[in-house]
């Protein structure tokens, strides 16, 4: 049974990962990256860490994804078209990384699998392996270092993230750059729904679009002499909007 | 069910220097909330003394010459990882106080920039000192992503985006790859501890996991030490990071790297039939990144790229070093080399924001001597520091490593670094000989490219094709010299003088440094 569980889960891990890289569209991709981290969430029940694949189901394959999603969703459509390296980078790129299959295949077939095999002498398990409770004492204890260490590097990360993302009083200056770290964080009435559905680029677009009109509908009917462009915030709306749409 | 867990002590003696990185990361980052001018001061003034306590500390402790493990065998304090510390820490210490007053750290936050770098600093410090694979994994993370953020702080120019993009991608491909060979490698020993890694690695059943953990791993740390042929992000990155990040970077990241990759390969597996596996690799590494280093920098137009490309020819001499087990030769060249590094990058930055239409360009030292003489010394100190001119610290380091590659039957490689040493001249020389001729009239003619100067709407002059991009943004306005640049290049500068002048403590220091890494287990 645990063979039979261990060879489906496997499977159906190494057919996910393949899918990450193979699938053409992002959204496929991320959905193939969920199934590959339930079935390493699989793999990880049958070596007895219980805690260990709930968290992985709880964080990788629901909070993290769900991140993915959303920027598969937002930069995602704009039919990135990727440029690789000449012919020659691609070949040697190809026997690099072949190279590297096969030593990896000959390393672990020939000696992982084989002490799989020798079932007599694994190890036995401490009473409550695996559980949060031993978890839980293992980073109080064994890795006390690396447990304040990853909290201080969660701060660091969280600071370098508001760092690069929050606003400037000045705005950020137009400039010829080409993709950067606050697009993808930080948008101007970002979470609408227009946004939500269309991708931030297409809705900001939009919006300058309908607001030139606006403006130019305005500016003929002054023309006209029938109505006087009374309207103080509009203009400097439609200016905010076009400004960020480029 | 209350269960009694007894939680290892917390060695505070032994753990000084990192603690305080670590808390003057949270001191800063709260003072720097303040407003105004206070906060700003406050901030790097908490960076200036959490690194000064560290360095202190970490002195005090190399007094009484501790060697221990802490907190449960996951650190150990000896000579070696102090020196790293102290090495990290004056580094970090030079990048705040550059950054302090530089143009844009403003728009950054002094607070953030002064947190992120001590935090970079503590990860350093960790990731030197550490005893087992889960601690070497979290202390190159910590090291990692605060740089990536730094690198991309200022926000406003296309090429510090571009630098922590290129950063942050290529460093965690790097981090990923070293983490698939720690996870071999545990696969391979079953332990965590280096010291029971140490013990088993040798004889393990598992031999064939070994080789291409130890492969992965030299590959990660390479990307981390900038090693041809995983080079290719190191001078692009080091363009566009603001100058006091370079700065930081470019010296406290291989000193951390280099030690821990000491400790890894010497102390872990530096078994007969392991070693034989990894000491061809990095010869290898070393002598292509000796050439493609030294011959990369020649013709660079800006002073960060050509440090950049300088800076992997100077990886090549010291991971050569490293190769041959001559820990003591390879300290006393890392101290050669931070402190050269960090006094050219004292210029670099005094010189910034003096000639802010210039940037780091080469150009941007014409006539220093006549300008600002102190400044045309130190830049002249640290770069032919860096070339290893006799007289300065750099040529007793490099005297050093030679000596130690041809003891070792390498004399191959040693003379590999003597050609580089002389093509490296042909890139330190110009900036020298740029500060210190005199700028006539027809200076203007004889320099290699002309620039032209245009000016784009807003009025601010703008270089074409000079590294300080992005059009349209306004170009700061040229202040004076910073004293505090000032101050810490000069004392970089009398070190580098003073190693050259007088090398026995230098030589004595490494030697001792080399004795507690391996003295320990």
């Amino acid at each position: 049974m645990t063979e039979v569980l261990f060879f489906l889960s496997a499977i159906v891990a190494i057919g996910g990962a393949i899918g990450v890289i193979a699938l053409k569209n992002p959204f496929n991709s991320v959905l193939a990256l969920v199934v590959h981290l339930v079935a390493l969430a699989m793999l990880f029940l049958l070596l007895h860490s219980e805690f260990v694949a709930a968290a992985q189901v709880v964080v990788y394959a629901g909070a993290v994804m769900v991140l993915y999603v959303f920027v598969a969703a937002y930069v995602g459509e704009e039919g990135e078209t990727w440029t690789s390296g000449g012919r020659l980078q691609r070949a040697l790129a190809l026997l690099l990384a072949g190279g590297l299959a096969a030593e990896l295949l000959i390393a672990l077939l020939g000696t992982g699998l084989r002490s799989l095999a020798d079932a007599d002498d694994l190890p036995t398990l401490d009473a409550g392996f695996g559980s949060a409770a031993a978890i839980g004492e293992l980073l109080l204890t064994r890795y006390l270092l690396a447990f304040e260490a990853a909290s201080l590097l969660l701060l660091a990360a969280a600071v370098g993230a508001v760092l690069l993302a929050r606003r400037r009083p000045g705005g950020i200056p137009e400039g010829p750059r080409v993709l950067s770290v606050t697009d993808l964080v930080s948008t101007a009435g970002t979470g609408s729904m227009t946004e939500g559905m269309r991708g931030t680029l297409a809705a900001r677009a939009m919006e300058a679009d309908r607001l030139a009109e606006r403006r130019m509908a305005e500016a003929a009917l002054a023309k006209a002499g029938k109505v006087a462009p009374a309207e103080a915030e509009a203009p400097s709306d439609a200016a905010d909007a076009e400004g960020e749409a480029k | 069910m209350i269960a009694v867990v007894k939680t290892p002590t917390f060695d505070w003696e032994a753990l000084a220097p990192i603690v305080a990185l670590g808390g003057g990361m949270v001191v800063a980052l709260v003072l720097g909330l303040l407003p105004g001018r206070g906060g700003r001061f406050l901030a790097v003034l908490s960076g200036v003394i959490a690194t000064g306590i560290a360095i202190g500390a970490a002195v005090l402790l190399w007094n009484h010459g501790v060697q221990r493990e802490a907190i449960a065998r996951s650190v150990v304090i000896d000579r070696a990882s102090l020196a790293a510390i102290v090495i990290a820490s004056g580094s970090a210490l030079t990048g705040i106080l550059l950054a302090a007053r530089a143009h844009g750290t403003e728009d950054a936050g002094h607070g953030e920039t002064t947190a992120l770098i001590l935090a970079s600093a503590f990860g350093m410090a960790i990731l030197a000192s550490a005893n087992d694979l889960v601690t070497i994994f979290l202390g190159l993370e910590m090291l990692s992503i605060p740089l990536y953020v730094l690198c991309a702080s200022h926000v406003d120019r296309t090429a510090s985006l571009e630098s922590g993009l290129k950063y942050l991608i290529l460093g965690s491909v790097g981090s990923a790859t070293a983490l698939m060979g720690l996870a071999l490698l545990y696969g391979a020993t079953g332990s965590m501890y280096l010291p029971d890694i140490a013990r088993t690695a040798g004889d393990s059943d598992l031999q064939g996991l070994i080789y291409p953990g130890v492969a992965l791993l030299i590959a990660g740390f390479g990307f981390k030490l900038s090693l041809a042929p995983l080079h290719q992000w190191t001078p692009d990155v080091y363009d566009g990071a603001p100058t006091a990040v370079t700065a930081f970077m470019s010296v406290a990241t291989k000193t951390a790297a280099l030690v821990v990759t000491a400790r890894l390969l010497l102390v872990g597996l530096g078994a007969e039939d392991v070693r034989d596996l990894w000491e061809p690799i990095l010869l290898t590494l070393a002598a292509a990144s000796i050439i493609i280093g030294n011959v990369g920098a020649l013709g660079q137009p800006g002073m960060k790229r050509l440090m950049g490309y300088s800076s992997i020819a100077q990886a090549g001499y010291l991971v050569a070093a490293l190769a041959v087990g001559a820990v003591g030769a390879l300290l006393a060249y890392l101290a050669a080399y931070a402190v050269s590094t960090l006094t050219v990058f004292a210029v670099v930055s005094a010189r910034e924001s003096e000639r802010p239409e210039l940037g780091d360009d080469i150009s941007a030292l014409d006539g220093l001597a006549k300008e600002r003489p102190l400044l045309a010394w130190l830049g002249t100190l640290g770069l032919f520091g860096l070339a290893g001119l006799p007289l300065t610290a750099g040529f007793f380091g490099k005297v050093a490593v030679a000596g130690a590659l041809v003891n070792a039957d390498k004399a191959w490689l040693a003379v590999l670094i003597l050609i580089g040493s002389i093509i490296s001249l042909a890139y330190y020389a110009p900036p020298v000989i740029r500060m210190w001729r005199t700028v006539g009239p027809d200076a203007e003619e004889a320099s290699d490219e002309p620039i032209s100067v245009t000016s784009t709407p807003s009025g601010a002059p703008n270089l074409a094709g000079g590294a300080t991009g992005s059009a349209g943004v306004v170009a700061p306005v040229p202040t004076g010299l910073r004293w505090e640049v000032a101050l810490i290049g000069t004392v970089a500068a009398a070190l580098v003088l003073a190693g050259g002048l007088y090398p026995d403590p230098l030589l004595n220091l490494a030697t001792e440094a080399s004795a507690a890494l391996f003295g320990v287990q």
